[in-house]
């Protein structure tokens, strides 16, 4: 069963997106497996404290992307394959890189200097 | 559907609800928003036949009586149980007279909040009771469940166990009327924001809808009292222009 | 606690009210055989004076019965408050102890049952008062008829005592 206990709901946009990428993450780091079940919609809307239709609405969005498959009675599995994996992996991390190009952008913040930038800091943290 | 029209009512001269129009259609989860004094709770004590008004509220229909009552549950802060009963009593009481009781769901409840059985009422602390007036309301068999301010007194853990018990324990035919100060808190719980301002409705949206527009609740509420915040920026620039001239 | 008496509202001990009531009931009923006995002796002492030493029967006839009951229709006429104070009791019981109960019976589907539990021990009282004074009428009105000499008597003693009664 997948553990939404690091579930943290922000500022970040509508709440079913943010159960969408928590569902994505899990899935590129590995927490999340092919084949684990989701905690049926009742049981997932009492755990977050949220409404039934965002949770459904979730879900489906989950499901329009072909990560979510829904069997018989309340079971929803992840179903995805290691392309699936691999092409999610690469959409977020695209995501992420343009977020803080954009950021950095809108500071007013050069090409050069962000590249530096961002040299800079992943060597900091491999010291 | 819960469909109340046109619905006024009248203190003496003053007007405390002004022409409510309110679709609550089943298995929704509406919050009701206003000031103290807005009328929400005299909007809920209107439905449940409390107070004289005019205009209609109809169950599927039919004008609320004696035959459909047992539909609506009610929970308040200003708590509705007997004080020298003990919850035990009540269920019994409960079970009398309202056909669709529902033992199971009352006896899991209670042993969630870990509730004592014996004992009058009134002896329970303020939390308690509230979760008890909760309890009742949620066991009746009611289809739709009207609920004044019922965490008034409880703290943020409290409250927190009561919206999800509320998710996990509601069925899809089940409506909540839940009126509230907590905008916040409340606005993952809610499907549906009702706002009421000086006894009219002033604002009626779905979340999904805030969602769509990227606007959040507490943005919906403010923009929808706007005028307020001007009349306070009026204020100010008046009495800054007075100091201006000084 | 625990149960529903019926004919009281929810989580009140009915036998206790009843036994208030009974008591306060027996009070008045104490006070009505207590008025009798006094004025019953007193007409008696009454029917003799004192002459040259010696206690001699007067030529009168006997106390009327009707005045040896005043002091009980007073007591009964006090009780009257008692289920007046019940019915205040039972109502105001709806809207305390921290709560407002009056909510719950309000939307019950069975609409008598705010009438009836807080009226019904109130209305037994005044029948029960009722017959009470004239049961105990009665028993007196036979004392006065019976324990005085006929000599006595008027001669309609006997109306007079179901006239009290009744």
């Amino acid at each position: 069963m997948i553990s939404f206990d690091g579930f943290r709901p922000d500022g970040s946009g509508p709440i079913y997106m943010q159960i969408v990428s928590f569902v994505k993450r899990g899935i590129v780091s590995g927490e999340i497996a092919d084949g684990d079940e989701l905690p049926s919609r009742r049981v997932l809307s009492a755990l977050l404290g949220l409404n039934p239709n965002t949770v459904q609405k979730a879900c489906r969005m989950l499901e329009e992307e072909g990560i979510l498959t829904s069997h018989a009675g309340a079971k929803s599995v992840v179903s995805f394959s290691e392309e699936k994996r691999a092409a999610l992996r690469m959409s977020l991390v695209a995501e992420s890189a343009a977020a803080a190009a954009l950021r950095l952008k809108a500071m007013g913040v050069s090409l050069e200097e962000a590249l530096r930038l961002v040299r800079g800091a992943w060597e900091e943290d491999e010291k | 559907m819960l469909e109340i029209k046109n619905l006024s009512k009248y203190y003496g001269r003053k007007l405390a609800l002004d022409g409510v129009n309110l679709a609550l259609p089943r298995g929704e989860l509406v919050g009701l928003f206003g000031e103290n004094g807005a009328g929400k709770t005299t909007l809920m004590k209107c439905v449940l036949g409390f107070l004289r008004h005019t205009g209609s509220v109809t169950l599927d229909g039919e004008p609320v009586g004696r035959r459909n009552i047992e539909r609506i549950a009610f929970a308040t802060s200003e708590h509705s149980f007997f004080p020298d009963l003990s919850p035990a009593g009540h269920a019994e009481f409960y079970a009398a007279h309202f056909p669709r009781f529902n033992r199971r769901r009352f006896d899991v409840l209670m042993d969630f909040f870990e509730l004592p059985r014996r004992g009058a009422a009134r002896k329970l602390s303020t939390g308690q009771k509230n979760q008890f007036e909760v309890v009742l309301a949620l066991s009746q068999g009611a289809e739709y469940i009207l609920m004044d301010e019922p965490f008034a007194g409880n703290d943020i853990f409290n409250r927190e166990d009561f919206y999800k018990v509320l998710l996990g324990i509601l069925g899809e035919d089940e409506t909540v009327l839940l009126s509230t100060h907590l905008l916040e808190e409340v606005g993952g719980f809610i499907g549906r924001a009702v706002l009421i301002h000086k006894g009219r409705i002033c604002g009626d949206v779905s979340m999904a809808e805030l969602d769509e527009r990227g606007e959040s609740l507490v943005d919906y509420v403010k923009s929808a009292w706007n005028y307020r915040a001007e009349r306070i920026e009026r204020a100010i620039d008046e009495l800054g222009g007075e100091g201006a001239q000084r | 606690m625990d149960r529903t008496d019926a004919l009281v509202p929810p989580g009140m001990d009915r036998r206790e009210k009843l036994l208030q009531c009974a008591m306060l009931l027996a009070l008045a009923a104490m006070v009505q055989l207590l008025g009798f006995a006094t004025s019953y002796f007193a007409a008696r002492e009454a029917m003799y004076v004192r002459a040259y030493g010696e206690l001699v029967e007067r030529e009168a006839v006997f106390a009327a019965f009707a005045p040896m009951m005043r002091a009980g229709d007073y007591a009964y006429l006090c009780y009257a408050a008692v289920p007046v104070w019940l019915l205040c009791r039972n109502v105001a019981y709806l809207y305390s102890g921290g709560s407002r109960a009056i909510y719950t019976m309000r939307r019950l589907p069975k609409r008598s049952e705010l009438i009836v539990r807080c009226a019904a021990l109130p209305a037994l009282c005044l029948p029960a008062a009722a017959a009470a004074r004239c049961a105990l009428t009665l028993c007196c009105g036979l004392v006065y008829a019976l324990a005085t000499p006929d000599r006595w008597l008027a001669a309609d003693a006997w109306a007079q005592v179901f006239k009290a009664a009744f």
